[in-house]
């Protein structure tokens, strides 16, 4: 019993609270690519390396490729589109927290030769860097989590068809270093309990009717978040037949957190961004909530 | 290393036993030998190589009537003290032709004959419960998706289904408790049937296919470099696992010699998935009885060797790090002595927190003696990777078949007698310790130079085999390229494959609030068998 006590006490406190400052990510750490609009020559070599076929180019007029796209939900992170460009137009950036509620904001456009300003992301809620602590995300979680749902938001994960990479990762938000449960996060074990439904994976047909249930037997207001990839555009699985290809082909998507999988503060992010995006129609659930319950009136029963 | 005589004398013998004076045993490659094709290649022959020693690794069909053939049914069997993989194989008119299960006599075979017949459209007979495995019961009986003239992309109509049919246990008191697909906790889905007496569990019927996305039939086509990332894909706790069994089959069919640099980097990649998923489960099995200072401390560690894995891939799970011909990326020297720094810190904080956990009477009394898989059912259903170990049998693949650089820097197995939750919590720590120690060595001994050689173009249908040992167990895939240069066939059997039904045979009689434990403890991957 002291072993423990002891143990615990000289590990200390492991959770990011932000107070040791930015974490600088490995330089190795892949997230999300980037094109240059004016290196890029059109010769699509990046189109055939890409595993999960998310970069497409568009002809123009006169047949010469005027605009190349790069779909972050269905990317892979891999990197293969960087050694892939002959002419160094691909490179890695540090992005990580990349959700977005409208999958059109997700695909990247390059416009070649003098077209329009390539149009990246919508405006995330904090500008996106190198440097990725907890907390302040965490900050505003708990904030709104304490204004919409009570100060406790049950989440249920449903895995339909992943790796298991992106459960793990969500897994890894309960852990003592990211600890979401600190922020109001909860993960239940009924779909019953649940405010929103974390769904990982391209939607294997095996496992489309057993999602859908679920999504059923949620209460309102039904948040569903596709985690990673596959549950974004179907990843690398989105030509097999034996995958619905996203959960979008399944049910109403609120959130698509790109990744491969993602990270776990990605993910919060991704929650973040949800409950952030649906705030106006959740403080009317509030406020029909916190209205006195008017007396229920006796239900007839059948005779 | 070549195979001994006196043990290809005796295979020889089997083999004309089982097949008559024709048949013959031929070296195919180091440490390898074919038989075959030949009638009764699979049905025949497989009982007698497994009665003699032989142990049943992966089952691969091939759809080759597009080369004037029908198809053919080839079995990996292993024999590790002879360290010795021998290809045994039987050919079939077509689809709905007779396959003659072996089931009755080497129960490993049963998950596999099942996948075989649903895919490939045999009829299999003789074989106990022959259902469908991977296909649920919308899928219509006729679609066997890996007949070669099934596209990959077509999405079938759900066809009206019927519910799924269980194994009947009856009698006064039995009462059945279906559980999942979708389970409790963040894990993947799987549908659980317990036929139970009162609190004890007297059958488990594991229903998988949940996560089956036809993953091998996206393999076909092609290109052998993007090949890579599916493979990093067929479960993601195994990404380098998985994608080093694939690297190996395919250089393999390629004739590539991997630069010594690059062996070394892929071992020690190897060994931080182990650690990452060892110390994690020690961490998910305290969770599960809820001792919260085990479950803490293990997932707080298991976060160190996940972002170590980081450093040296850019990515938490190793994924990129293994490509065709060795790996992508080279530990710089500033790494490596960063790594050097960290590993002996990091091993004493976590047998620190090991010896308190696995010490702790509370842990003892709920691990001992619970969920115990014997000797027998380990050879029976050809278990493997830590759960086979846990009983007490010495299967490892870095040390049977002497694989390079384990035969070098000298590994041995870590083994535990009983068998129960503890031993497979105790497997986990020691190997964990293990580990810990071969990255020491590796990168003590680390060699300089390349860190990746070029590919020839493989040899069209030749079968290019995979074998590792990743952290759940062995790995075994087969990979055929095609005459366009394109892959042709994939074939990957997780150890998930083999060790589901260790798990139903572990927890009979068990307590049903065991059973997460009980599943904890084996932590298999869905992912990986259903494919």
């Amino acid at each position: 019993m002291f072993a423990n006590i002891w143990k615990s006490l000289l590990t200390g406190v492991v959770t990011d609270d932000g107070s040791r400052g930015a974490t600088a990510m490995p330089e190795r750490f892949r997230g999300r690519p980037d094109l240059d609009p004016d290196r890029c020559d059109g010769c699509g070599d990046c189109v055939e390396a890409c595993p999960s076929r998310v970069i497409r180019t568009v002809p123009g007029s006169n047949d010469e490729v005027t605009l190349v796209t790069v779909d972050l939900a269905g990317c892979i992170f891999c990197g293969e589109c960087v050694p892939a460009c002959g002419a160094g137009a691909f490179r890695m950036t540090q992005e990580l927290e990349l959700a977005s509620s409208s999958r059109d904001t997700l695909v990247m456009e390059a416009h070649l030769g003098e077209g329009e300003p390539p149009k990246t992301q919508a405006a995330p809620l904090r500008p996106p860097g190198p440097t990725l602590p907890v907390a302040p995300i965490g900050d505003v979680l708990r904030e709104r989590i304490g204004e919409l749902f009570g100060g406790s938001l049950h989440i249920r994960e449903v895995s339909a068809g992943d790796c298991n990479a992106c459960d793990l990762e969500v897994q890894a938000t309960t852990n003592p270093i990211f600890d979401a449960s600190r922020f109001g996060i909860h993960f239940v074990a009924s779909p019953r309990h649940a405010d929103m439904l974390l769904v990982t994976g391209p939607v294997s047909r095996n496992m489309a009717a057993a999602l859908v249930e679920a999504y059923n037997a949620c209460p309102e207001p039904k948040l569903v978040v596709a985690v990673g990839a596959c549950a974004a555009a179907g990843g690398i699985f989105a030509e097999s037949g034996q995958t619905m290809g996203g959960v979008d082909r399944v049910l109403p998507v609120n959130t698509y957190i790109p990744g491969c999988p993602p990270r776990p503060q990605a993910i919060l992010h991704g929650i973040l961004m949800t409950i952030e995006r649906e705030r106006p129609h959740l403080q009317k659930l509030v406020k029909r909530r916190s209205t006195p319950l008017q007396k229920a009136s006796t239900p007839s029963r059948p005779t | 290393m070549p195979i001994p005589q006196p043990f290809l004398d005796e295979l020889q013998a089997v083999v004309i036993r089982a097949l008559g004076a024709g048949a013959t045993v031929s070296p195919s490659g180091p440490g390898r030998a074919r038989v075959g094709p030949a009638a009764g290649g699979y049905s025949v022959l497989v009982p007698e190589l497994v009665a003699i020693g032989g142990r049943l690794g992966a089952l691969v069909a091939t759809d080759r009537r597009g080369l004037g053939e029908g198809l053919l049914l080839e079995a990996l069997i292993l024999f590790d003290t002879a360290g010795a993989l021998v290809e045994v194989s039987e050919p079939f008119p077509g689809p709905g032709a007779t396959l003659r299960s072996i089931t009755a006599r080497v129960p490993a075979a049963h998950w596999q004959e099942r996948e075989v017949a649903e895919m490939f459209g045999l009829e299999l007979v003789l074989h106990p419960d022959a259902g469908r495995r991977l296909l649920h019961e919308h899928t219509p009986p006729g679609d066997h998706p890996l007949l070669r003239d099934r596209d990959a992309a077509q999405r079938l109509e759900f066809a009206a289904a019927s519910p799924p049919a269980f194994r009947q246990v009856r009698g006064e008191g039995v009462h059945e408790i279906p559980v999942g697909p979708i389970h409790a906790g963040i894990i993947e889905p799987g549908h659980f049937r317990f036929f139970v007496l009162g609190e004890r569990i007297l059958h488990l019927d594991i229903r998988l296919g949940y996560q089956h996305k036809g993953t091998e039939k996206l393999f076909e086509g092609k290109p052998l470099g993007l090949g890579v990332h599916l493979a990093e894909r067929i479960s993601g706790d195994t990404t380098f696992g998985h994608a080093l069994a694939y690297c190996q089959a395919v250089e393999s069919l390629c004739k590539v010699s991997i630069p010594a640099r690059a062996v070394w980097l892929r071992a020690l990649a190897l060994e931080l998935e182990r650690l990452a998923n060892h110390v994690g489960d020690l961490g998910a099995l305290c969770g599960d009885i809820g001792y919260a200072f085990g479950a803490s401390h293990f997932s707080r560690l298991r976060g160190e060797f996940l972002n170590k894995s980081e450093l040296v891939s850019g990515n938490r799970y190793l994924r990129g790090l293994c490509c065709l011909g060795g790996v992508r990326f080279d530990l710089e020297d500033a790494m490596a002595r960063e790594l050097e720094r960290w590993l002996p810190r990091v091993r004493v904080d976590f047998e620190e927190v090991a010896d308190i956990a696995l010490e702790a009477d509370s842990v003892a009394a709920r691990f001992e003696g619970v969920g115990t898989l014997s000797p027998r059912a380990v050879r029976d259903l050809g278990i493997v990777g830590p759960a086979a170990r846990a009983s007490g049998v010495a299967l490892d693949v870095r040390a049977d078949f002497k694989c390079e650089p384990y035969r070098d820097l000298g590994f041995s197995p870590v083994l535990e007698p009983s068998g129960d939750v503890m031993s497979r919590a105790r497997v986990r720590f020691r190997e964990a310790q293990a580990s810990l120690e071969m990255m020491v060595r590796l990168l003590a001994s680390m060699p300089r130079g390349a860190t990746r050689a070029p590919l020839s173009t493989p040899a069209p249908f030749a079968m290019g085999i995979g074998h590792v040992e990743g952290w759940r167990g062995e790995i075994l895939t087969c990979a055929m390229a095609g005459p366009d240069g394109q892959l042709w066939r994939v074939r990957t059997r997780d150890p998930s494959v083999q060790n589901w039904l260790g798990l139903a045979q572990a927890v009979e009689m068990n307590l049903v609030s065991d059973f997460p434990l009980c599943n904890k403890s084996f932590n298999l991957s869905y992912s990986g068998s259903d494919l």
